[in-house]
């Protein structure tokens, strides 16, 4: 018990901080489509992270709450996305971003 | 406010009144009929004429119903309401979807439904093979609809409705034949004339809203009604002043809606119309809604000392204007129609000098000899695969003896030939008006009722009488065909009784409704007397004393013209003329001829309608086309040319400057966005922490 008090509420926000931040930077910087996607995901879980910390912390069920709702939509929403990405890549025959291009200016 | 309560007599049968109710909604249901079902299932279409006469038929029994259910007449103060359900209600403003039966309401129901019904089975025979047979009827339906809410109606909102009602069923049946130019051309000018007049009506109802408050009849000429001369002193000084206003815009209303001058231009050309629509609605019912309105709203009308006698100087103008230039028209269904809006005229006149029994009158028979007439020349047409021109047809008495005898009975009670039933109807407006402050007007109705005569027989005795020839027209139901030997063109031919049989009702009508209805005790004064339309005591006596001598007075004045010596004069008068219309046009007329011809400019004037449509050309369609033409070079010079070409480029460029941001991939805006968050994370924790 005593390990778990000692770890306070800014470790879980850093965490869940440096989870968004990767996230992004690989949405950023890879190309390969189902990458990026897993980017998303993993920014999610830093935002996700930092909920339930704020909900612990205030004793307030609502963040937690908040959370499954989250987790649902980013279910729904991973079958949704996969199935984009399978059809992309039959079309282009690549997993590449940059084969997407068509509606520059 | 006021109820009627106090006014019921025993005898009413409430009941019986009630069913008032149903008189709209049984073409309303025909109209569904035809409108949805028969549109939509074609095989049903045959059945569209049945359903729509029986729905007409049954309108005409219900109003006999409900007069039978105002019982002993002589005995009833105002009129009754039967009330349907709320309709409108905005603070202190309502207007209810109510009905105000009183004996001019039934008076006018019987006309519009019997005649109707009488017109729509006529109509089944003559429109047989016509493809748009439940158009047709649908249309119809929606005008019976539209003129009995007119006629029953409790307030001015619910009349107009009804007037705008039986406006766009005019509009649509005169375009009946939408691929003619000339058609549609004629349903605008109809359309378009009316707005002119429908604008006063408007304002001269919110007029009444303003000045009164209400719009209800009952209100404002019951017992206690607002429009009194005894209120209206009460009233501040604007509202005394917008009062002397309200009956002059009203009057343009009714001068629009009955054809008068100067808005009479859309009448004759509405003729291109199915005939049958030209007897129902341009002849025998919705051009009266005008006189309707007047009688009906009398005492608003007596408000301003001058609104009555402006009816009545227009009325009497417009008759001998629309005489004089039926005299000289070639057109059959166009000189019934210059005919009506002379008639119509001596309506106007009559009500115009107070003499509001005489107009209901004619207004009655005229609507049985006019659809007489105008469905006989359907029967002419119909024959002579729609041939309407003079000229080009003559004694096709032998081959179309019934048809002749039947027209030859319209054209009696038209031209007032002694003891029919417009002999009795007009010279009772004629004696009214004689023996009114305006005896002039008087004369010249009995001008005007001797060029009747004349312009009647002219036509009667071109069309049947005299050695037999005629030109077919190519024109098969308003549509020009290329195989003119089909069944319906095979030559001059008597008409099923199908279509007969409802012109021998119409005819006897206006034989025997004279005789049978007129006079001092008949059915139709006690009808008007105890109507909102008769001319009670506060008439007084600005109408002249014509009022006054109706109800059996005896201080003649000294201009006093007796009730026999007009119809002496104009009766004699109408025999002279039509023995005289019977020597040019049936033994001489190349007599006839070479006097039109010696007369020259007269005829030329008669002939080309005194250059009414010429004149409103030039003050009003050019100058409004020219106006077209101004705004559509504004549009392609200045907005096209110049706009276009400056103001145009400015988001051109800022898109231009725009355009390489957009790359076209994706990491290069999640950076973009990433970047924007980035940078409102820190003004937002530069503003909150620092």
């Amino acid at each position: 018990m005593e390990t778990i008090d000692a770890i306070t509420l800014n470790h879980y926000l850093l965490t869940g901080a440096a989870l968004f931040t990767l996230g992004m930077i690989g949405f950023v910087a890879r190309r390969n489509l189902i990458v990026i996607f897993l980017c998303t995901e993993m920014m999610f879980q830093g935002i996700v992270l930092t909920l339930v910390a704020f909900s612990r912390y205030h004793g307030n069920f609502d963040g937690q709450a908040f959370v499954i709702f989250v987790l649902t939509i980013a279910a729904a929403e991973a079958a949704l996305a996969l199935g984009l990405v399978v059809y992309l890549y039959r079309r282009k025959n690549t997993l590449d971003a940059e084969a997407w291009s068509d509606m520059k200016g | 406010m006021f109820t009627l309560a106090e006014t019921i007599m025993p005898q009413i049968d409430q009941s019986l009144v009630d069913l008032a109710r149903w008189i709209p909604a049984l073409p309303a249901l025909a109209l569904l009929i035809n409108g949805v079902v028969f549109a939509a299932l074609k095989p049903l279409r045959k059945l569209s004429a049945a359903v729509t006469i029986a729905a007409l038929a049954g309108s005409f029994v219900l109003s006999v119903l409900v007069m039978l259910g105002l019982g002993d007449i002589s005995q009833l103060h105002g009129g009754i309401t039967v009330h349907c359900f709320e309709w409108i209600s905005i603070g202190d403003f309502t207007a209810n979807f109510a009905f105000f039966i009183d004996p001019l309401t039934c008076v006018m129901l019987l006309v519009v439904t019997g005649v109707g019904t009488l017109i729509a089975i006529y109509a089944s025979g003559y429109m047989a093979g016509d493809p748009g047979y439940y158009r047709f009827f649908a249309y119809i339906a929606l005008f019976i609809v539209a003129m009995t809410l007119l006629v029953l109606g409790d307030n001015l909102l619910l009349l107009f409705l009804g007037w705008e009602g039986v406006g766009l069923s005019s509009y649509l049946l005169i375009g009946y034949y939408y691929r003619k130019l000339s058609a549609r051309d004629a349903a605008k000018k109809a359309f378009i004339v009316n707005r002119v007049g429908d604008f006063g009506f408007a304002l001269g109802l919110m007029g009444v809203f303003l000045v009164f408050g209400i719009i209800g009849y009952e209100g404002l000429m019951g017992h206690h009604g607002l429009a009194d001369a005894e209120h209206i002193a009460t009233l501040p000084a604007w509202k005394q002043n917008l009062v002397l206003w309200i009956p002059f815009l009203l009057m343009l209303g009714a001068f629009g809606k009955s054809a008068q001058l100067p808005l009479h231009v859309w009448l004759p050309d509405a003729m291109e119309g199915p005939t049958p629509v030209s007897a129902l609605i341009h002849a025998a019912t919705m051009v009266t809604a005008g006189v309707y309105m007047i009688a009906r709203l009398l005492p608003i009308f007596q408000l301003s000392e001058y609104a009555l006698p402006t009816v009545a100087i227009v009325g009497g103008v417009t008759a001998i204007f629309a005489a004089t230039i039926a005299l000289c028209q070639f057109d059959i269904k166009r000189i019934w129609a210059y005919s009506t809006v002379s008639q119509l005229g001596y309506m106007f006149l009559g009500v115009g000098v107070a003499a509001t029994y005489g107009a209901v009158f004619h207004l009655f028979t005229h609507a049985f000899f006019k659809a007489l007439l105008f469905l006989t020349a359907g029967s002419v047409m119909h024959a002579l695969a729609g041939q309407l021109d003079l000229r080009r047809m003559s004694g096709l008495g032998k081959k179309m003896p019934i048809t002749a005898g039947l027209m030859l009975i319209g054209c009696l009670a038209l031209a007032g030939f002694p003891f029919t039933a417009g002999y009795f109807s007009k010279d009772e407006i004629l004696y009214q008006a004689i023996n009114s402050e305006f005896g002039w007007l008087g004369w010249i109705g009995v001008l005007t009722a001797l060029l009747t005569a004349f312009y009647t027989f002219r036509l009667w005795f071109r069309v049947f009488m005299g050695e037999t020839k005629y030109e077919m027209s190519n024109e098969h139901h308003g549509y020009a065909v290329d195989h003119p030997l089909d069944d319906h063109a095979h030559g001059p031919h008597e008409m099923s009784w199908l279509m007969n049989g409802p012109l021998v009702v119409l005819a006897v009508g206006a034989l025997v409704f004279g005789v049978w209805l007129g006079g001092k005790e008949g059915w139709m004064m006690q009808m008007v007397e105890h109507s909102s339309a008769a001319v009670t005591s506060h008439a007084s006596h600005d109408a002249g004393h014509g009022a006054a001598a109706s109800h059996g007075d005896d201080h003649h004045g000294p201009g006093y013209v007796s009730h026999g010596m007009v119809g002496a004069i104009s009766g004699g008068g109408a025999v002279v003329m039509i023995v005289l219309a019977g020597f040019f046009f049936w033994k001489r007329r190349d007599l006839a001829e070479s006097i039109a011809a010696k007369l020259g400019p007269i005829t030329k004037i008669f002939e080309n309608k005194y250059y009414v449509d010429e004149a409103y050309r030039f003050a009003i369609v050019l100058p409004l086309r020219a106006l077209g033409w101004f705004f559509y070079l504004f549009d392609r010079v200045i907005i096209d040319g110049v706009v276009l070409g400056s103001i145009s480029w400015a988001p051109r460029i800022a898109g231009a400057l725009q355009k390489p941001g957009q790359n076209g991939l994706l990491q290069g805006y999640a950076l973009l966005m990433a970047l924007g968050i980035i940078a409102v994370l820190a003004v937002v924790v530069y503003a909150v922490v620092l």
